[in-house]
């Protein structure tokens, strides 16, 4: 990494690990934890999509939200909601803006109302939909919505705990409606690489809890890790956790004509190996690694809800494979060997 | 904690890759011929004295002793497009990726000179000395020895699954040149021998599907010249282990099957939701995997020795080497016939060798065993 990057997820390590110990995350609850979004507002970091970070920084940003299993809407904001507003040139709203994930009964309707726009309609399983004071969404496409979030009619939340919520509008005034650079496949590919990035960093921490908890952990008079039997899940959860790690930052290197692919990858290298790591990971630890005694949930229980988030390993290898066939014996080579580009290139 | 890192090829790189992409297309066109799997190819000579005077063997060699020159990330390049299309890189296989590098490491002024320029020409083939039959996974517990004599070594024992013996000149040959007193890893030697020194025998163990790949070697008062000791006496276990980078992480760990995927995708119907899944999770594993595995060559020419990051990728990449197989047989469908066409021909091979892939460079199992202690290790430094 980069000075600047190693700075920014320093940054962010610190900050999690400072102001959300296991005491304050206990004691939130499901609450919005309030005081440590304000710091990571004053320390520039929940718009960094719009101020021309680029996908490398905003993988390095989701990663140490997964890492840390920071309950926040960062990847929401910083890496989606502050992008889009920002592509599509509009002013960045005030307070929390989220970003609507593009679920399938998505029915926004915009109509034209004097000079502005009125809309109406319901986003479903919005990220922190509830905590936010303004929601994006991709509609039809190609048009940016930007909307005042006002009206939740079910608060959800996913197998992390994370809140995903319904919000219902009628007759909203929106804060803007704009054609968007940023269409919604594009959003969804995004999505998904920010996801993936945080699952890597949260597969990172169950591959830390796993070594520590081996190590310690004595069994028939000597630590569990000197089994065979439990350095093979070791060594599984460090291959898949690094497999992961390195689709993300393909994803984030790649050139304009792999990113799809290098999107597509990464989710799936993600989506397989989260499967790899929850199962081996809880395997190791035993009975309190499934108590709320331990850390370990606060990851698994993630990695359960993003692995299917900005679609599936499944979704995504179903387009990757559509790919490789349309190329045939001839194309496939060039494609899995073609070099990543420097991820600068817009 | 281990991170891989991708890399961008440079423009030198993706003309050196254009240049091997051409020749290769020249070389192998899709469906004229029967692809080799990796490492377990057959030695065409003459193959390996065509890509020689391209400079594409020994490339790693510095100029001074009349090679190239070039990278890891060169060599790599090189040869994964060999692999890729299944050419017959057998002959020149050892002495390309293992021999030349651990000899300008540990060699001698005199055997640099007396060895590389004719590794590059393609002109010395080496096989690995290393396995007995008692000593598998645990090297360090060989018992092929060499005891002193006049002006050299006198070496005596056996040693088992020598690839390439039968057209190699040389065999790079573990052995222990002191008797073991407490710990086995002190004590060994590597000795260069040549195959033709009298009192060395070489005999076939045929593979399950009646091919010569492997071989006996047994050595009675073989006689090695003091010269022929490659680096010092008694470090052989340092030096073994250092080749293992190299040994361990390259293409041939992740590429065996893929001319068996390349002609099931030219010569059968691959179609239907099954499909496309199936193969669009292979190609994102060969995507990651190829790219950590280049990580590896750019950290060795960065002057780093990944050799965890090269065991773990030796374990992923030959694991999902079965994995490319079982996926091709279940979309080809139907029973395997060895005597059928191309592929099926392709497949039947790939389908019966395909336990060496998880075997040799060190059982999987093993390489999982070292790889967590040094994670569990590094864990507890960090702590």
């Amino acid at each position: 990494m980069s000075d600047e990057l190693e700075l920014l997820d320093d940054t962010l390590a610190a900050i999690f690990a400072k102001h959300f110990d296991r005491s304050a995350r206990t004691a939130a609850g499901r609450e919005f934890p309030r005081d440590l979004w304000t710091l990571l507002d004053k320390a520039g970091l929940t718009a960094l999509g719009g101020d021309g970070a680029g996908l490398t920084e905003l993988v390095v940003l989701a990663r140490a939200v997964g890492r840390a299993a920071a309950p926040v809407p960062l990847v929401e904001t910083a890496g989606l909601a502050a992008w889009l507003v920002a592509e599509a040139g509009v002013d960045q709203p005030d307070g929390i803006t989220t970003c609507a994930v593009g679920h399938p009964d998505d029915d926004l309707r915009v109509v034209r109302d004097g000079d502005g726009w009125t809309v109406s309609g319901t986003l479903h399983r919005v990220p922190w939909g509830s905590d936010s004071d303004h929601v994006t969404a991709v509609v039809d496409g190609t048009t940016l919505v930007v909307l005042p979030a006002t009206q939740v009619v079910r608060r959800g939340v996913n197998l992390g705990g994370e809140p995903r919520d319904t919000l219902e509008f009628r007759d909203v005034r929106a804060h803007a409606v704009v054609d968007s650079p940023v269409g919604s496949d594009a959003l969804r590919e995004r999505g998904a690489v920010l996801r993936a990035a945080a699952m890597a960093g949260a597969m990172e921490s169950v591959l830390e809890l796993s070594l520590t908890y081996a190590g310690e952990r004595e069994q028939f008079g000597k630590p569990i890790s000197s089994f065979q039997a439990v350095q093979q899940h070791l060594v599984a959860i460090a291959e898949e956790t690094l497999c992961a790690g390195m689709a993300v930052r393909l994803a984030a290197a790649a050139s304009p004509e792999q990113r799809t692919f290098a999107a597509a990858a990464a989710k799936n290298t993600a989506g397989c190996a989260a499967q790899v790591v929850t199962r081996r990971a809880h395997q190791v630890h035993g009975a309190i690694g499934v108590t709320d005694e331990h850390a370990l949930p606060w990851f698994t229980t993630r990695l359960w809800a993003w692995q299917d988030e900005f679609g599936s390993a499944r979704e995504w290898a179903g387009l990757l494979g559509r790919g490789v066939i349309a190329d045939g014996g001839a194309g496939l080579w060039p494609r899995l060997s073609a070099s990543v580009g420097t991820g600068e290139d817009g | 904690m281990i991170e891989f890192r991708p890399s961008a090829l440079t423009d030198d790189e993706e003309a050196l890759r254009t240049q091997v992409r051409e020749f290769v297309a020249a070389e192998f066109p899709s469906g004229t011929y029967l692809p080799e799997l990796g490492i377990n190819a057959a030695a065409d000579a003459e193959f390996s004295r065509r890509l020689a005077a391209r400079g594409w063997v020994g490339m790693v060699v510095p100029e001074e002793y009349g090679g190239p020159g070039r990278s890891a990330t060169e060599r790599f390049l090189v040869v994964e497009e060999l692999l890729a299309a299944g050419a017959p890189v057998g002959a020149h296989w050892v002495a390309d990726r293992q021999t030349a590098p651990v000899i300008l490491s540990f060699g001698s002024e005199r055997l640099k000179r007396e060895f590389l320029p004719r590794i590059v020409k393609g002109d010395a083939f080496f096989c690995l000395g290393m396995s007995e039959p008692d000593s598998g996974s645990d090297l360090a517990s060989v018992r092929t020895r060499a005891t002193r004599t006049d002006g050299g070594w006198l070496l005596n024992g056996r040693k088992v699954w020598t690839s390439g013996a039968q057209y190699c000149h040389y065999a790079m040959t573990l052995c222990r040149t002191s008797p073991q007193e407490g710990r086995k890893h002190v004590g060994l030697s590597q000795l260069i021998v040549d195959l033709r020194s009298d009192g060395l025998t070489v005999s076939p163990i045929r593979l399950l599907n009646g091919q010569h790949h492997f071989n006996e070697v047994v050595y009675e008062d073989v006689f090695v010249p003091d010269h022929m000791v490659l680096g010092e006496v008694g470090s052989g276990w340092h030096q073994v282990t250092s080749e293992l980078a190299y040994e361990r992480s390259g293409p041939d760990r992740f590429l065996t099957t893929f001319p068996v995927l390349r002609y099931f995708l030219d010569f059968r119907r691959a179609a239907g939701p099954e499909a496309e899944l199936r193969l669009g999770a292979l190609a994102a594993r060969y995507w990651v995997l190829r790219n950590m595995s280049l990580s590896i060559a750019r950290a060795l020419d960065e002057g780093q020795v990944p050799a965890v990051e090269a065991t773990l990728v030796k374990d992923l990449g030959t694991s999902f080497e079965h994995d490319v197989l079982d996926l091709v047989r279940d979309l080809a469908g139907g029973e395997q016939d060895p005597d059928g066409d191309l592929f099926d021909r392709l497949l039947a091979e790939a389908t019966v060798t395909a336990p060496t892939f998880t075997l040799r460079g060190g059982t999987n199992e093993v390489l999982r065993t070292v790889a967590a202690k040094h994670l569990l290790r590094e864990k507890r430094r960090a702590v």
